[in-house]
């Protein structure tokens, strides 16, 4: 609970309006995309600008009160939970798209702007801003930079840090900072590189530069189904060796094929075990030659079935295999916990095999779907918190999961972040050496603490510890 | 301690198979000559040399193939250089992962040599590739023009190991294409010219060798010829792969003199399946017959290995007395060009070698050039890189044209940069004074 003083204080600096406090107004904010773990803030402030947000930061650092930033709230590791209380400082009010520059490929935006928002600014000048994770519709730039956030395009456009030239940022005591700028290439240390994926722990962002990119002529996408996983996997290997670099590579297991039939009645084949989609982009004169080549490659590795469309409309019937992939198990099960790790893409089968197993041994039925390019897998792992024990079976299952990701050469996390949900798994692939040059990092910007404190690095706490279950979304 | 204690305690420290005193001269950067060289064979090794000097408040200097270390202030101080050329080899390379790790020594002209066996490339097409090496690359962020397709080193690499001033190894990133986990001390490390560690491995993304290349070299008399044909094609979705004008004090470097040129030359690439690039070069003849120019015969010129290594190197080109940099907003290169050719046609003779996409102008200067006049140059460039919301850096250049001007321009963040540079190199042994 705040002091009065100190909310008056915000309230001044800000409005009324701008401040939340009541406990049945913080509710909402006691979690966000990551709803196994609840922590309710003392209070959230709704700054308008860039001083505002100076102001209450000031406020809050000089009367030593811990304070987190949030977006839309989509984050999938507990990014923005004020562990321990503290002040939420919402950044949705910032929400303009400030400058829109199709000669130098930037639009100049406010944190709040919400991703989808770039793209339909810019797609009538023949434009839009690549990084499109799946909650592009609802999530923040800002917070897309905070966990610098990637989606199913970025084996061919990057991730959000490659389509960041700059950004404004206010320090953890209130200084406003500009770094980058309208160039791609830098000026000193890649401080832009550096904040990007620092997940609210260097300070808040109050404007942002994004790179736009052309809008490619043509598509073509592909619903392939294969009866092995392998034989999809072996088919990106082909296809990269043939030169071919897709836009977007998509699969899903048999395990999501299943729940898409029984929720949505689609009408896939029972024994398809993986379904791929592939997306080509780029000038419309030689797709055919590649859509050639990508049908040949498929039916080399023994495709069972492939279409290829090139109408938007068919086309967006085609994913609709991967975008209701998640809808349909939350109509099958009551709750379900999406995981986020990474693999070399060769060692995909068997990180599926490993899930399969663990699948087995904790009675957890797994769905699976990968962004197949670059080995970034979500488990799915449904279960009902009614029964019990069950929630802890799906703890122990994510972190024989996420081990066997590290034991295979990838990571704990491609796009999701650490936050809190990860932070003790952290020393598998960091050495204390490792994470003591990180904190050194984060002294230089965060010397206080009070900024986003106990995320990313180890704790005594874990997310085991959290008590409160629940649906967590997906991606 | 004086400079003659330290050199002796490091001969006394390390083995003969590290320390050197012998052909130092090889080593001199900016009048200053190291008392001696360390050459660590492997990682361990690098810990150790760093561990030892940053205890005794020993300067280094890391140095790879040595094609970018002019790039920096003079030293404040400059104890000892620790060759990193030997510490050199492919750690691990899966062409199906598209990923390859290598020893921070090792060439990237040797990189491309194993990567070719499955038709694959690491596209830096950086200077002089027979001797730059991995770490260097890294070090100063190097690329060539073919960063107009894919991204600099910044964006193909995965992650690094590198060892930080204490000598501690300390790891970056990884081996995967999305990662997120920590900080990105990769993108810290990349670009730092070797202030905050020691980098001794590089974990990077390749691609796939594309199966159909062509360059296209076109001459213009005049530079808004070319203003109108870049502005044009933006707009088709066959623009190509990459363009790089040369005037003509540079067009020579890579072309033979039978070709009929004028003022500029554009060398337009195309790059991709064979049915996409002539219809890119169809499009660009279209644009270009509305437009004073003249098509240069492609088959002296043709696209090979050979002529690509000669446009990469003009950036870095050993003969040039003095190089500088410019970078403004892509939207504004021609303005600034303009302002740089009034400059060469006005008072210097210089060769500009310019990305338009990037709005990039290198600026090599092959005469004798009075220093002053050198010096209100940079000022004046600069000032007007700044106004355009862009930034200078002088690349190469007499020792006291850099005494008297800085090289780089006043960096955004300076004060973090500072901090981050003081937090880890709190003893100041690395590169002291050069960048940060």
């Amino acid at each position: 609970m705040l002091e009065k003083t100190i909310l008056n204080e915000l309230i001044k600096v800000t409005s009324k309006a701008s401040v939340l406090y009541e406990p049945e107004d913080l509710l909402t904010y006691e979690s966000d995309g990551f709803t196994i773990q609840k922590a309710p803030p003392d209070a959230v402030v709704f700054p308008e600008n860039t001083e505002q947000v100076s102001q209450v930061v000031k406020i809050l650092h000089d009367n030593k009160i811990k304070f987190v930033p949030r977006g839309a709230g989509t984050g999938l590791s507990g990014g923005c939970l004020p562990l321990g209380g503290g002040v939420i400082i919402s950044m949705t009010r910032m929400n303009r798209i400030l400058e829109v520059d199709t000669k130098n490929h930037t639009v100049v935006v406010e944190p709040g702007v919400v991703n989808q928002w770039i793209t339909d600014e810019v797609s009538g000048e023949g434009f839009f801003f690549a990084p499109d994770p799946s909650s592009g519709q609802a999530c923040t730039i800002g917070g897309n930079v905070a966990e610098n956030a990637g989606g199913p395009h970025t084996m061919k456009y990057g991730v959000t840090v490659n389509n960041i030239l700059g950004l404004e940022i206010v320090l953890p005591d209130g200084e406003v900072v500009d770094i980058g700028g309208f160039t791609e290439e830098t000026n000193g240390l890649d401080l832009t590189g550096l904040f990007n994926g620092s997940e609210g722990t260097f300070g808040i962002i109050t404007k942002i530069i994004t790179k736009i990119v052309p809008l490619p002529e043509h598509y073509i996408t592909f619903c392939t189904i294969f009866g092995s996983v392998f034989d999809g996997i072996s088919s990106i290997t082909d296809m990269f060796k043939a030169g071919i670099t897709p836009a977007a590579l998509e699969m899903i297991d048999n395990e999501f094929v299943k729940a898409l039939n029984e929720a949505f009645e689609m009408d896939f084949p029972v024994d398809a075990e993986a379904i791929l989609i592939i997306e080509l982009d780029g000038p419309k004169a030689g797709m055919n030659v590649l859509k050639d080549r990508v049908i040949e490659i498929c039916r080399k590795n023994n495709v069972k079935s492939i279409e290829a469309a090139e109408d938007p409309i068919r086309r967006a019937g085609l994913w609709k295999a991967r975008k209701h992939a998640f809808g349909a198990v939350g109509r099958m099960s009551p709750f379900y916990y999406t995981q986020d790790g990474v693999v070399p893409r060769t060692k995909l089968p068997d990180v599926l095999k490993v899930i399969n197993n663990v699948s087995q041994k904790y009675s957890i039925r797994v769905a699976n779907a990968f962004h197949a390019g670059d080995g970034n897998l979500h488990p799915c792992l449904m279960y009902d918190e009614r029964n019990e024990g069950e929630l802890d079976r799906v703890r122990k299952a994510t972190t024989e999961i996420l081990k066997a990701c590290v034991d295979l050469g990838g990571t704990i996390s491609g796009e999701h972040g650490i936050g809190s949900e990860k932070n003790n798994y952290m020393p598998w692939i960091f050495s204390e050496d490792d994470l003591e040059q990180m904190a050194k990092i984060k002294m230089v910007f965060n010397p206080s603490g009070l900024m986003n404190p106990d995320k990313i690095f180890p704790t005594s706490k874990s997310c085991s510890e959290a008590k409160i279950p629940g649906r967590v979304g997906g991606c | 301690m004086d400079n003659k204690d330290k050199i002796q305690n490091l001969q006394n420290h390390f083995s003969g198979d590290i320390f050197s005193d012998k052909d130092i001269s090889s080593y001199e950067l900016d009048g200053i000559t190291p008392g001696c060289i360390l050459t660590p064979a492997n990682t361990d090794s690098v810990c150790e040399i760093l561990n030892y000097v940053s205890q005794n408040k020993i300067s280094v200097l890391p140095w790879g193939g040595g094609t970018r270390i002019n790039i920096g202030r003079p030293p404040s101080q400059y104890d000892t250089a620790i060759n990193m050329n030997i510490i050199d080899g492919i750690i691990e390379y899966e062409p199906a992962d598209l990923t390859v790790i290598t020893s921070a020594g090792t060439k990237i002209s040797n990189i491309n040599k194993v990567l070719r066996e499955n038709n694959q490339c690491l596209p830096l097409n950086v200077p002089y590739p027979e001797e730059a090496t991995a770490g260097g690359v890294l070090a100063s962020n190097s690329s060539g023009f073919l960063r107009q397709m894919y991204g600099t080193a910044r964006d193909m690499t995965l992650g690094l190991k590198f060892v930080e001033p204490g000598g501690k190894l300390i790891k970056a990133g990884g081996k995967v294409a999305k990662n997120v986990a920590g900080y990105d001390m990769t993108k810290l490390m990349i670009g730092s010219f070797g202030s905050l560690g020691i980098v001794t491995e590089s974990a990077f993304r390749v691609r796939p060798i594309p199966e159909y290349r062509l360059v296209q070299p076109v001459s213009f008399s005049d530079m808004d010829d070319i203003r109108k044909y870049i502005t044009t094609i933006n707009n088709s979705f066959y623009r190509p792969s990459y363009s790089i004008t040369l005037n003509d004090a540079l067009d020579k470097k890579v072309m033979d003199d039978s070709a009929e040129k004028a003022g500029y030359v554009l060398l337009l690439g195309f790059e991709g399946v064979e049915e996409t690039v002539k219809k890119q070069v169809e499009e660009t003849k279209e644009v270009l017959s509305q437009i004073k120019h003249d098509l240069l015969d492609t088959t002296v010129n043709s696209d090979s290995d050979e002529f690509k290594d000669k446009l990469s190197n003009i950036p870095g080109d050993i003969d040039a007395s003095v190089i500088f940099k410019s970078v403004v907003p892509p939207k504004s290169f021609f303005d600034f060009h303009k302002v740089v050719s009034d400059y060469r046609s006005r008072e210097f003779n210089f060769g500009m070698y310019s990305m338009p996409e990037n709005g990039i102008t290198y600026l090599l200067f092959y005469d004798d050039q009075p220093e002053d006049q050198i010096i209100t140059l940079i000022k004046r460039l600069r000032e007007k890189c700044l106004d355009m919301g862009g930034h200078l850096t002088v690349e190469k250049a007499a020792l006291n044209v850099k005494q008297q001007v800085d090289i780089w321009t006043v960096f955004k963040g300076n004060k973090l940069m500072k901090a981050l540079k003081n937090k880890f190199d709190p003893e100041n042994i690395l590169c002291p004074g050069r960048f940060i």
